[in-house]
């Protein structure tokens, strides 16, 4: 088992691990020949939110290079905190004043415990150079265990939207959460979307006019022709939309799908949508109350 | 007494402050006719500062004649005043915004509470500080003052085997930041330096603790030892390891000041010292070490003046202070121990409690000791929630050994030391302080990495 | 909810709307100490009242001008239902409804936009607010520091700033309003949006109706002590204090001799004498005091008719500090009982083409003394 590769974009994989850090203490990523796949699929984490992500090896990485018995696929668990404390030390935007050059990330075996180490070489202030390494502790998934892995099964959604910018929604979402613990989403096939929340001493209703509705793949839906007038809605946990709402830093373009009364699906887009570096689907299970809608 | 400060020397004043907040509580205020100083030590005495101004730092400085306490305590200068207080009010009120805005000058002065109330009771020696502000308002605050209950002076370290350094506090600091901080108020992680020919190297002894309490990181940086200033070790390598807490106050306070750290150590078991000085200051910072390998030596205790501490006094006994000194060994068994392989010949005269995880070197328990105790639980409270440095190192490093130190009383640990080849200093007084907590297991495991580098020293040979 | 489900033709009883809110935010922010607050609706305009622990009141007094559209319709003759403010058996034409203080902020700064003080509220600024007595120091040093990074010169409070002003400077988006309340049982409904292509909240509050409140009316003729100062002064004052100080006396004593009054003295030669003005509190750690000479950079007005001194709960006299953050001028009465009334006024923005004056909105403070002065 084999597995080395620079990172060559520190900022935006730091981004993606302060994301995944925020939602759940530990994480899973499974590095394969083509793609690095960040997964949170904690069912203990709360409001069942999970996270299923791929970002292309190439956005990230240069001179990756993996070998491994299981169809050179590698898959671990780490702590996403010791990844995130070894990124940011990486990281030329934040804490660190040294100036880095290379940081190459690699499997290796310290003492018997197999670590992902972050190998770091930088410069002082007046040029010198600094070594820094950083070992994080991993457990690496036997092939059975992560065949197991499995997204979870969702109906074909009933909605597709694109939705405003995250940081927007984050200020309006942080505002309900002291006066409401579910949040309800709905939208149309007409750009409208709304958040609300409805309980006894306030009810607050947000809406958007101008949202896009992506066109989706199946396009025989669209002879159908749905009222697009027609609102789908979904209930969740304030809370885990804004652990969701975290990636706001990473986000360019993001996609909502709403699975009427089931789900909800997040596809955040890491770089362009036309030329994605990778996606991060979050998951939010629905709240079944009938009363509220 | 009474003194006076400029808008500019308040503002000085205000760092010390705020710097000696870091290290303790406490604010121990020794006036002579030529200095002033400021001091504080934190909980488990392990880590202590002074700020000495001379008199010229003052637009105003009066001594009254009256009182001298400075001889009680064995000291030269007969004309002293002396005070003890906490920080945090007096910091409080100069540290607030509006004071750099407003404020002309501060004047700071101890009145004496000589006089007696009828009914007998003394009345309290008060500190007040008055601030002058712009349109002639004035703030007066009273602020109660005790008479020490100890006036503790660090030795100075003269020794031969001194190694010496001098960095600025940016370069340290841009070293520093790359060993993250678990989080959490109480998180006061180690780290161990090693001083090198020309390189220095930085590793974590613990950081970024997950919910379960395992290390889930380890840093290591290696920088040129040409980033310092001035760099004489005297026996290179050298291995120290000391908790950054206090350290980085004092790191904050010469950057505030845009001063140098002068860095003084001789060998893993005396302390640390640290020399900030500027214009018409000194600044002196003593942080004691712990040695990397499990055994910390309770140095602090050995350059301070008696310390009202019963306890811990008894504990020290036991060891024998000329064993403590083998600096140039102690590192060099460190690194040669880097290459040995994982000994599990560890013979000990007392019982051992096996409380490690099944992936260690560690036998099985032969027996389980008749008394698993937790000593004297008044000391507990006294060390332990501070997560003070010696205790919490002392601590970390007992259970790092595996060798239930932490379940034995003084007197087994001493006779179990005599059998040892190594001469190891113990500080006795964290081993009492040391609850049984189940929640702490971490450390030892967290620490057990590096124990087996060095477990010679624990074995007999 | 208590809605009625007929009448949809219904004219509300209130209506009001204003293209930024941050005036009227600030407004209710000064008196956002207690959650339940009594809005009274008049043709002149809004009051806002608070009280705590049957000693303190807070009011906030909102003009009608201050909104771009303002519309009061009486509730026709009015079979007085409740008993709102009808024990003083003048007839006084109004409206008046409970509502949680705090639920309305949170909706008006549902863009996020209603100003710098803002930044916190999700981390339950209220609560932090509730118990400023218990560390107010640290809060308020820590928010000044926060602030001071966010907007440039907004939070340099110097002594003359206009504190309020750092509401409206800027060229940033504003956030207007549209408030209904459509009458007794039903809900006050906001109408807030950002900007024609922005969304767009709807919030509808819950209301409940209105108790009637202490009532601590201030007789002038009474008056002992009468002082216009800076709020700065105050502010700084009462954020400098010990958080642990329970206690807090105001100390007045009338000028020594009006003819020296005028002339700066050398503060040495003042400590003897008796300050005009001696703010005084004593804490777990020692005591403050806080002398203000007669100097009109510092005391505008100051009439004192004889040696005063009453005592207050500090942790309600700190409950002011959220209006001083905005306000430039304070007033300061006492009377013969010890009743204190402090009255900060809080600028409103002035608009650009200044083609209308608004007047300045003021906020309130009555407060009970202490029994043991009285």
């Amino acid at each position: 088992m084999r597995f080395r590769a620079s990172i060559e974009n520190v900022p935006t994989f730091f981004k993606i691990m302060q994301s995944i850090e925020k939602l759940q203490k530990k994480c899973i990523i499974k590095f394969t020949e083509t793609n690095m796949h960040i997964i949170c699929n904690n069912d203990a984490n709360e409001g069942g939110i999970q996270v299923w992500s791929q970002i292309k090896v190439d956005s990230l990485f240069v001179g990756y290079r993996i070998q491994s018995n299981a169809a050179n696929e590698i898959t671990m668990a780490l702590s996403s905190e010791a990844l995130l404390a070894a990124l940011k030390s990486a990281s030329p935007s934040t804490s660190s004043t040294y100036e880095t050059e290379e940081v190459v990330m690699k499997l290796a075996k310290k003492n018997g415990q197999a670590v992902l180490t972050l190998e770091i070489n930088s410069l002082t202030r007046v040029g010198r150079k600094v070594r820094v390494s950083h070992d994080v502790k991993i457990e690496v998934m036997r092939p059975n265990d992560v065949a197991r892995l499995s997204e979870p099964l969702c109906p074909e959604p009933d909605l597709h939207i694109l939705l405003p910018p995250l940081q927007k929604l984050r200020t309006i979402v942080e505002r309900l959460r002291p006066m409401s613990d579910i949040l309800a989403v709905r939208a149309n096939n007409s750009g409208c979307l709304q958040l609300s929340i409805n309980t006894e001493g306030v009810k607050v209703d947000t809406e958007w006019k101008n949202c896009t509705n992506p066109k989706t793949q199946n396009a025989e839906d669209e002879d159908e022709a749905p009222d697009p007038e027609k609102m789908f809605s979904v209930l969740v946990s304030i809370r885990s939309f804004l652990k969701f709402l975290n990636s706001h830093v990473v986000s360019t373009t993001t996609i909502a799908c709403i699975c009427q009364n089931h789900c909800m699906i997040l596809y955040v887009y890491i770089g362009d949508v036309a030329d994605a570096g990778g996606v991060l689907t979050f998951y939010i299970p629905a709240i079944i109350d009938d009363e509220n809608l | 007494m009474q003194v006076t400060l400029d808008s500019f020397a308040l503002k000085s004043f205000t760092k010390s402050l705020n710097c000696l907040s870091r290290y303790g509580e406490e604010l121990t205020i020794y006036a002579t006719p030529e200095t002033f100083s400021l001091s504080a030590t934190n909980l488990s005495k392990s880590a202590y500062c002074r700020f000495k101004y001379e008199k010229q730092f003052f637009s105003k400085y009066v001594l009254n004649e009256q009182k001298s306490t400075g001889t009680e305590w064995g000291l030269d200068e007969a004309i002293s005043v002396t005070g003890q207080m906490l920080i945090k009010p007096l910091l409080s009120i100069l540290k607030h915004r509006t004071v750099e805005k407003t404020v002309e000058k501060c004047e700071m002065s101890i009145i004496e509470g000589n006089l007696r109330m009828e009914d007998g009771s003394p009345v309290e020696d008060n500190l007040v500080v008055r601030l002058y502000c712009k349109h002639g308002v004035v703030k007066t605050h009273r602020l109660l003052l005790l008479t020490p209950t100890s006036l503790m002076a660090p030795g100075v370290p003269d020794a031969y085997n001194e190694s010496n350094l001098t960095i600025g506090p940016k370069a340290v600091k841009d070293m520093i930041e790359h060993f993250p901080l678990a989080r959490g108020v109480k998180s006061d992680p180690q780290l161990i330096w090693s001083f090198g020919e020309s390189e220095v190297e930085l590793r974590s002894l613990e950081s970024s603790i997950d919910s379960k309490g395992k290390a889930q990181l380890i840093t290591e940086l290696t920088i040129s030892a040409e980033e310092f200033d001035v760099y004489n070790v005297y026996a290179s390598p050298t291995t120290i390891a000391f908790h950054l807490r206090e350290f980085n106050a004092t790191i904050a306070f010469a950057e505030s000041m845009s001063l140098s750290l002068n860095i003084r150590f001789t060998d893993p078991s005396a302390p640390l010292f640290i020399d900030v000085e500027g214009d018409s200051l000194e600044a002196l910072f003593v942080i004691s070490t712990s040695q990397v390998h499990g055994a910390v030596t309770g140095a602090p205790s050995q350059y301070y003046q008696p310390l009202a501490n019963k306890k811990r006094e008894r504990d020290e006994t036991p060891v024998d202070q000329n064993r403590v000194k083998k600096p140039t060994k102690v590192a060099q068994r460190i690194n040669k121990l880097e290459s040995l392989p994982q000994s599990t010949q560890v013979v000990r005269p007392t019982p051992v409690v096996q409380r490690t995880e099944s992936d260690m070197t560690m036998p099985p328990p032969s027996f389980i000791p008749p008394a698993i105790l937790p000593h004297n639980p008044f000391q507990e409270p006294l060390f332990w929630p501070s997560s003070s440095q010696l205790s919490a190192a002392n601590g970390v490093a007992f259970q790092g050994t595996g060798l239930g130190l932490e379940y034995m009383d003084a007197d087994e640990l001493a006779n179990m030391l005599e059998g040892e080849g190594e001469e190891v200093a113990y500080d006795f007084s964290a081993m009492v302080v040391l609850p049984v907590n189940p929640h702490r297991s971490y450390v030892r495991r967290a620490n057990f990495r590096v124990l087996s580098k060095s477990e010679p020293t624990c074995t007999t040979t | 909810m208590l809605q009625p489900s007929d009448d949809e033709e219904i004219s509300p009883v209130f209506k009001a709307s204003v293209h930024d809110i941050r005036y009227f935010t600030a407004l209710l922010r000064g008196v956002n100490f207690v959650n339940r607050a009594t809005v009274t609706i008049t043709d002149r305009g809004l009051t806002v009242t608070v009280e705590e622990a049957r000693t303190l009141l807070g009011t906030a007094f909102i003009f009608s001008d201050i909104f771009d559209e303002y519309f009061y319709h009486s509730e026709s003759p009015p079979p007085a239902p409740s008993s709102q403010d009808s024990q003083e058996g003048e007839v006084v034409d109004n409206a008046a409804f409970e509502v949680p203080l705090n639920t309305l902020i949170e909706c008006l700064n549902i863009f996020g936009t209603v100003g710098p003080a803002s930044t916190n509220t999700s981390t339950g600024k209220y609560k932090k607010w509730r118990k400023a007595g218990d560390d107010s120091d640290h809060d308020n040093g820590d928010e000044g520091r926060g602030r001071a990074g966010m907007s440039n010169g907004a939070h340099n409070l110097g002594v003359g700033a206009r504190g309020i002003d750092s509401y409206f400077g800027g060229p940033e988006k504003r956030t207007g309003m549209r408030m209904t309340y459509v009458g007794s049982g039903y809900p006050l409904t906001l109408l807030i949006a950002e900007d024609a292509l922005g969304p767009t909240s709807t919030c509808e509050i819950t209301t409940f109706d209105a108790e009637p409140h202490l009532e601590l009316e201030f007789d002038n003729s009474q008056m002992v002590l009468k002082i216009i100062l800076k709020s700065s002064w105050l502010r700084d004052a009462l954020s400098e204090l010990d958080p642990s100080c329970d206690k807090l006396t105001f100390i007045g004593n009338p000028p020594p001799d009006a003819s020296v009054s005028n002339s700066r003295q050398n503060p040495k030669s003042r400590i003897g004498v008796q300050p005009m003005l001696r703010i005084q509190a004593t804490g777990t750690f020692g005591s403050t005091e806080m002398d203000y000479p007669n100097d009109r950079d510092v005391l505008e007005t100051f009439e004192c008719t004889r040696a005063v001194k009453f005592s207050y709960r500090c942790g309600h006299i700190s409950r002011t500090l959220r209006a001083l953050q905005s306000s430039t001028k304070t007033s300061l009465r006492i009377d013969e009982h010890g009743l204190l009334s402090l009255q900060f006024l809080m600028p409103s923005p002035k608009p650009q083409g200044a083609q209308s004056e608004v007047s300045d909105a003021f906020i309130e403070f009555r407060c009970l003394a202490l029994d043991d002065d009285v």
